[in-house]
């Protein structure tokens, strides 16, 4: 299949992607174009204009700072499956990039095109949403800073407005101190090439690793293909909080992701399936993560 | 069968509970395993850590699977109670394949032929394809082989230049095979019925053979001698009195001058079946006619999370007989290449279609074909039982893997949740389908520890 016929542009800078979209806005984003061109292969997408921003190197990054970390729209996943500092930090990233497909997608693919294409069943919808990280959207006319669980409005539908791009993906640090937090994030995928069934997201800060047991202080539960948009579980994250983890406290999780779960019928998997699934995802990736933070595992 | 043996015989006596079997043996952990072998059982035996190796060996040697427990045996006891209580289900059920092979021409005849006219058919009129291999010596001394037969990447060059370098005594880089062109090949029955391992090597040897003869007629006429008097080795033919020697090179030259036929050679390797008296009967019917039989026992160790129908394929046994195996290397990569897609049509490839027939499976995505990460570690050993019937003693094994993997593992499958009473009955047996058998099982009241499966929900949508 071919693409109709469409304009290609390959801006070097931010400023000049930004005025390229507010002149079309129509246009398409590439970035690592492991969607874009299949959907215009197809001509389930016909924009007239593309905007290549592989060579805008101020979007390709990974910055771990003192208080809060950055990841810049084109880094790729590779990248934050590679970074040391990521998995010193926010290990959650690295571990749900190195999770997406094989190693030729995981070289293109990158952070900001999977935010944009907002599928539920994506690995860093999930991923940002769990550790409430913040996105910041620029345009021509100036920029905005939208948390990641305002920013997923629908099935493949974000609040990007037509001539805006996602610049950056930032996580305060300040909830996640090393040395008594644990993350994890566990899929249900049973062919590496295709997306998960279910994926848990989860993060868990202990009060003191060291004693008999460490009271859980603060606990983050996100799933993706859940439900319609990358699903946050605040029910399941208060169920934990304020005492040792427990297997009253993980019956509680997973209840509470079955019922905040509506997952749609697809191929391979049933919505009861999904639900199912969901619920012991929870409960495993809570699990791990403070197994992870106490240093049981 | 899951348990935990204690040495001491009298603490078994004193366990055991009623109508089970009792293992009288030094070593009851082996016994076990190996009765659990022959009666077709999973067996799994926890061993502490520092049990001697010895004994560690032997029950892996019977197909057990091993798991080894840091501390005493009391703490093995405590870790099969943990496996089940986290859902998880181990099992491994021994299954037997015999893969017919070089099936024929004939055959595909038969079929489309006059059934009443076969009974009196005379044998004079089988007609199998045969295959045939052309052969030359250059002029720079090299053998040059030529197949009529496609290929579709199973080394079927490799098996030539290895098979044609053992019958002339020179290296395997010294045969160049090749291709004949599609016009003025004769006709070939392809690559099909796992015939090419059988029929291409026994090609190489009528064409060394028929290379061997020749070149010993044009040396004996070069040195005006009798045939007797000369024999090729290694490249060369000699003369028995030891007095000269003429290179594949210098043949190949005195060849040049005269019209050629001694070294270029058209080797034809017919069918097995034509002189296999056996098979009179079926070439007189519609029966198929496979003059080799492949074998292979296949013990995949499956672990099966019943919380999530995840089912892991943890270490793939197989024990496989394809008669003389000419080329290891070539016959481990069919068979790990075999049970790779094996696995996949057990656990993840399906074509789905919509109750109005739209087919469902329509990309790669949904289609699932499994991964390295999909594919267990494969611990592959054979014997070699050469087929009586064929030039080389090969069988035909190109089809093993795909055809035996995929039931298997649904054995496996079933031997792990025998307690459950789930049976895998629809291939694949995705993590979805585990998961509605298994709560089938648990909404009929007949969930874990009970129950015989009775087959009652046939097919299901994916």
């Amino acid at each position: 299949m071919k693409p109709a016929p469409f304009e290609y542009h390959r801006p070097t800078t931010i400023a000049e992607a930004l005025d390229l979209l507010a002149g079309h806005p129509d246009a398409a984003v590439m970035a690592g174009n492991q969607s874009l061109g299949i959907v215009m292969g197809n001509r389930l997408a016909t924009p007239d204009h593309v905007v290549d921003i592989n060579r805008v190197d101020d979007l390709a990054f990974v910055d771990v700072g003192e208080d809060e970390v950055a990841v810049g729209a084109t880094a790729r996943h590779r990248d934050l499956e590679r970074s040391s500092a990521l998995r010193a930090t926010v290990p959650m990233l690295p571990e749900a990039a190195a999770q997406i497909a094989g190693p030729s997608v995981r070289s293109r693919g990158t952070v900001g095109g999977s935010i944009c294409e907002a599928d539920p069943a994506g690995n860093y919808p999930t991923a940002a949403v769990a550790l409430d990280a913040d996105l910041r959207l620029v345009s021509a006319g100036g920029e905005r800073t939208v948390a990641a669980r305002d920013f997923f409005l629908g099935f493949m539908m974000t609040d990007l407005g037509e001539a805006e791009l996602v610049e950056r993906v930032t996580v305060d640090r300040g909830p996640f101190p090393a040395g008594r937090t644990g993350m994890a994030f566990l899929e249900l995928k049973p062919a590496a090439q295709t997306w998960p069934t279910i994926s848990a997201a989860a993060a868990v800060r202990v009060d003191d690793p060291t004693a008999p047991a460490p009271v859980v202080e603060e606990a983050r539960l996100a799933l993706a293909n859940a439900a319609d948009v990358p699903l946050h579980v605040p029910d399941a994250e208060s169920a934990v909080v304020g005492e040792p983890l427990s297997e009253a406290g993980l019956d509680a999780v997973a209840a509470a992701a079955a019922e905040a779960s509506d997952p749609s019928d697809e191929l391979h998997a049933d919505a009861e399936f999904k639900r199912e699934v969901a619920a012991e995802y929870a409960r495993r990736s809570i699990e791990t993560a403070y197994d992870r933070a106490t240093g049981a595992e | 069968m899951t348990t935990v043996f204690d040495k001491d015989l009298e603490d078994q006596l004193k366990d055991r509970p009623p109508g089970s079997a009792l293992v009288i043996d030094p070593q009851p952990d082996h016994a076990l395993a190996a009765y659990a072998a022959a009666a077709g059982l999973e067996c799994h035996v926890f061993m502490p850590r520092d049990t001697p190796r010895a004994f560690q060996v032997e029950v892996r040697a019977c197909g057990a699977h091993l798991e080894l427990v840091d501390g005493l045996i009391s703490d093995c006891g405590r870790r099969v109670a943990e496996r089940r209580e986290a859902g998880k289900y181990r099992g491994v059920r021994p299954t037997l394949l015999i893969e017919p092979g070089v099936s024929g021409s004939d055959w595909t005849d038969r079929q489309r032929s006059d059934r009443s006219a076969l009974p009196t058919r005379s044998r004079d009129d089988v007609a199998e394809l045969p295959e045939y291999l052309l052969g030359a010596v250059t002029a720079d001394g090299r053998i040059e082989a030529k197949l009529a037969t496609d290929t579709s990447g199973q080394g079927h060059q490799t098996i030539v230049s290895q098979l044609l370098a053992d019958e002339l005594g020179v290296r395997p880089d010294d045969v160049e095979v090749g291709y004949r062109g599609s016009a003025e090949a004769p006709t070939e029955y392809g690559t099909a019925a796992s015939r090419m391992a059988v029929m291409l090597s026994g090609a190489a040897v009528r064409l060394g053979e028929a290379l061997r003869e020749n070149l010993e007629t044009l040396a004996a006429r070069e040195w005006d001698v009798e045939v007797e008097d000369v024999a090729y080795r290694d490249g060369g033919v000699d003369r028995l009195d030891a007095s000269d020697r003429l290179s594949l090179a210098e043949l190949a030259d005195l060849d040049a001058s005269g019209d050629g036929r001694p070294t270029r050679v058209e080797a034809v390797y017919e069918h097995p079946a034509t002189a296999i008296e056996a098979f009179d009967e079926a070439f007189r019917q519609k029966l198929p006619v496979y003059p080799t039989a492949a074998f292979a026992v296949d013990a995949p160790i499956v672990e099966v999370d019943a919380r999530t129908g995840e089912v892991e394929l943890l270490t793939f046994y197989t024990l496989r007989d394809c008669g003389t195996v000419l080329n290891p290397m070539i016959v481990d990569g069919q068979t790990a290449g075999g049970i790779a897609q094996g696995i996949g049509a057990a656990l993840m490839e399906e074509f789905a279609y919509s109750e109005a027939g739209q087919p469902l499976s329509t990309t790669l995505f949904d289609y699932r074909l499994p991964s390295i990460e999909n594919v267990p570690e494969i611990e592959i050993e054979h014997t070699e039982t050469p087929s009586p019937f064929t030039e080389t003693g090969a069988k035909g094994t190109g089809e093993g893997g795909m055809i035996d993997a995929p039931a298997a593992i649904a054995s496996s499958i079933n031997a792990a949740l025998a307690s459950t009473g789930v049976v895998a009955d629809q291939l694949p047996f995705t993590p979805n389908r585990v998961r509605r058998r298994l709560r089938e099982r648990e909404g009929d009241g007949r969930g874990a520890e009970s129950g015989t499966p009775d087959g009652d929900d046939g097919r299901d949508r994916p």
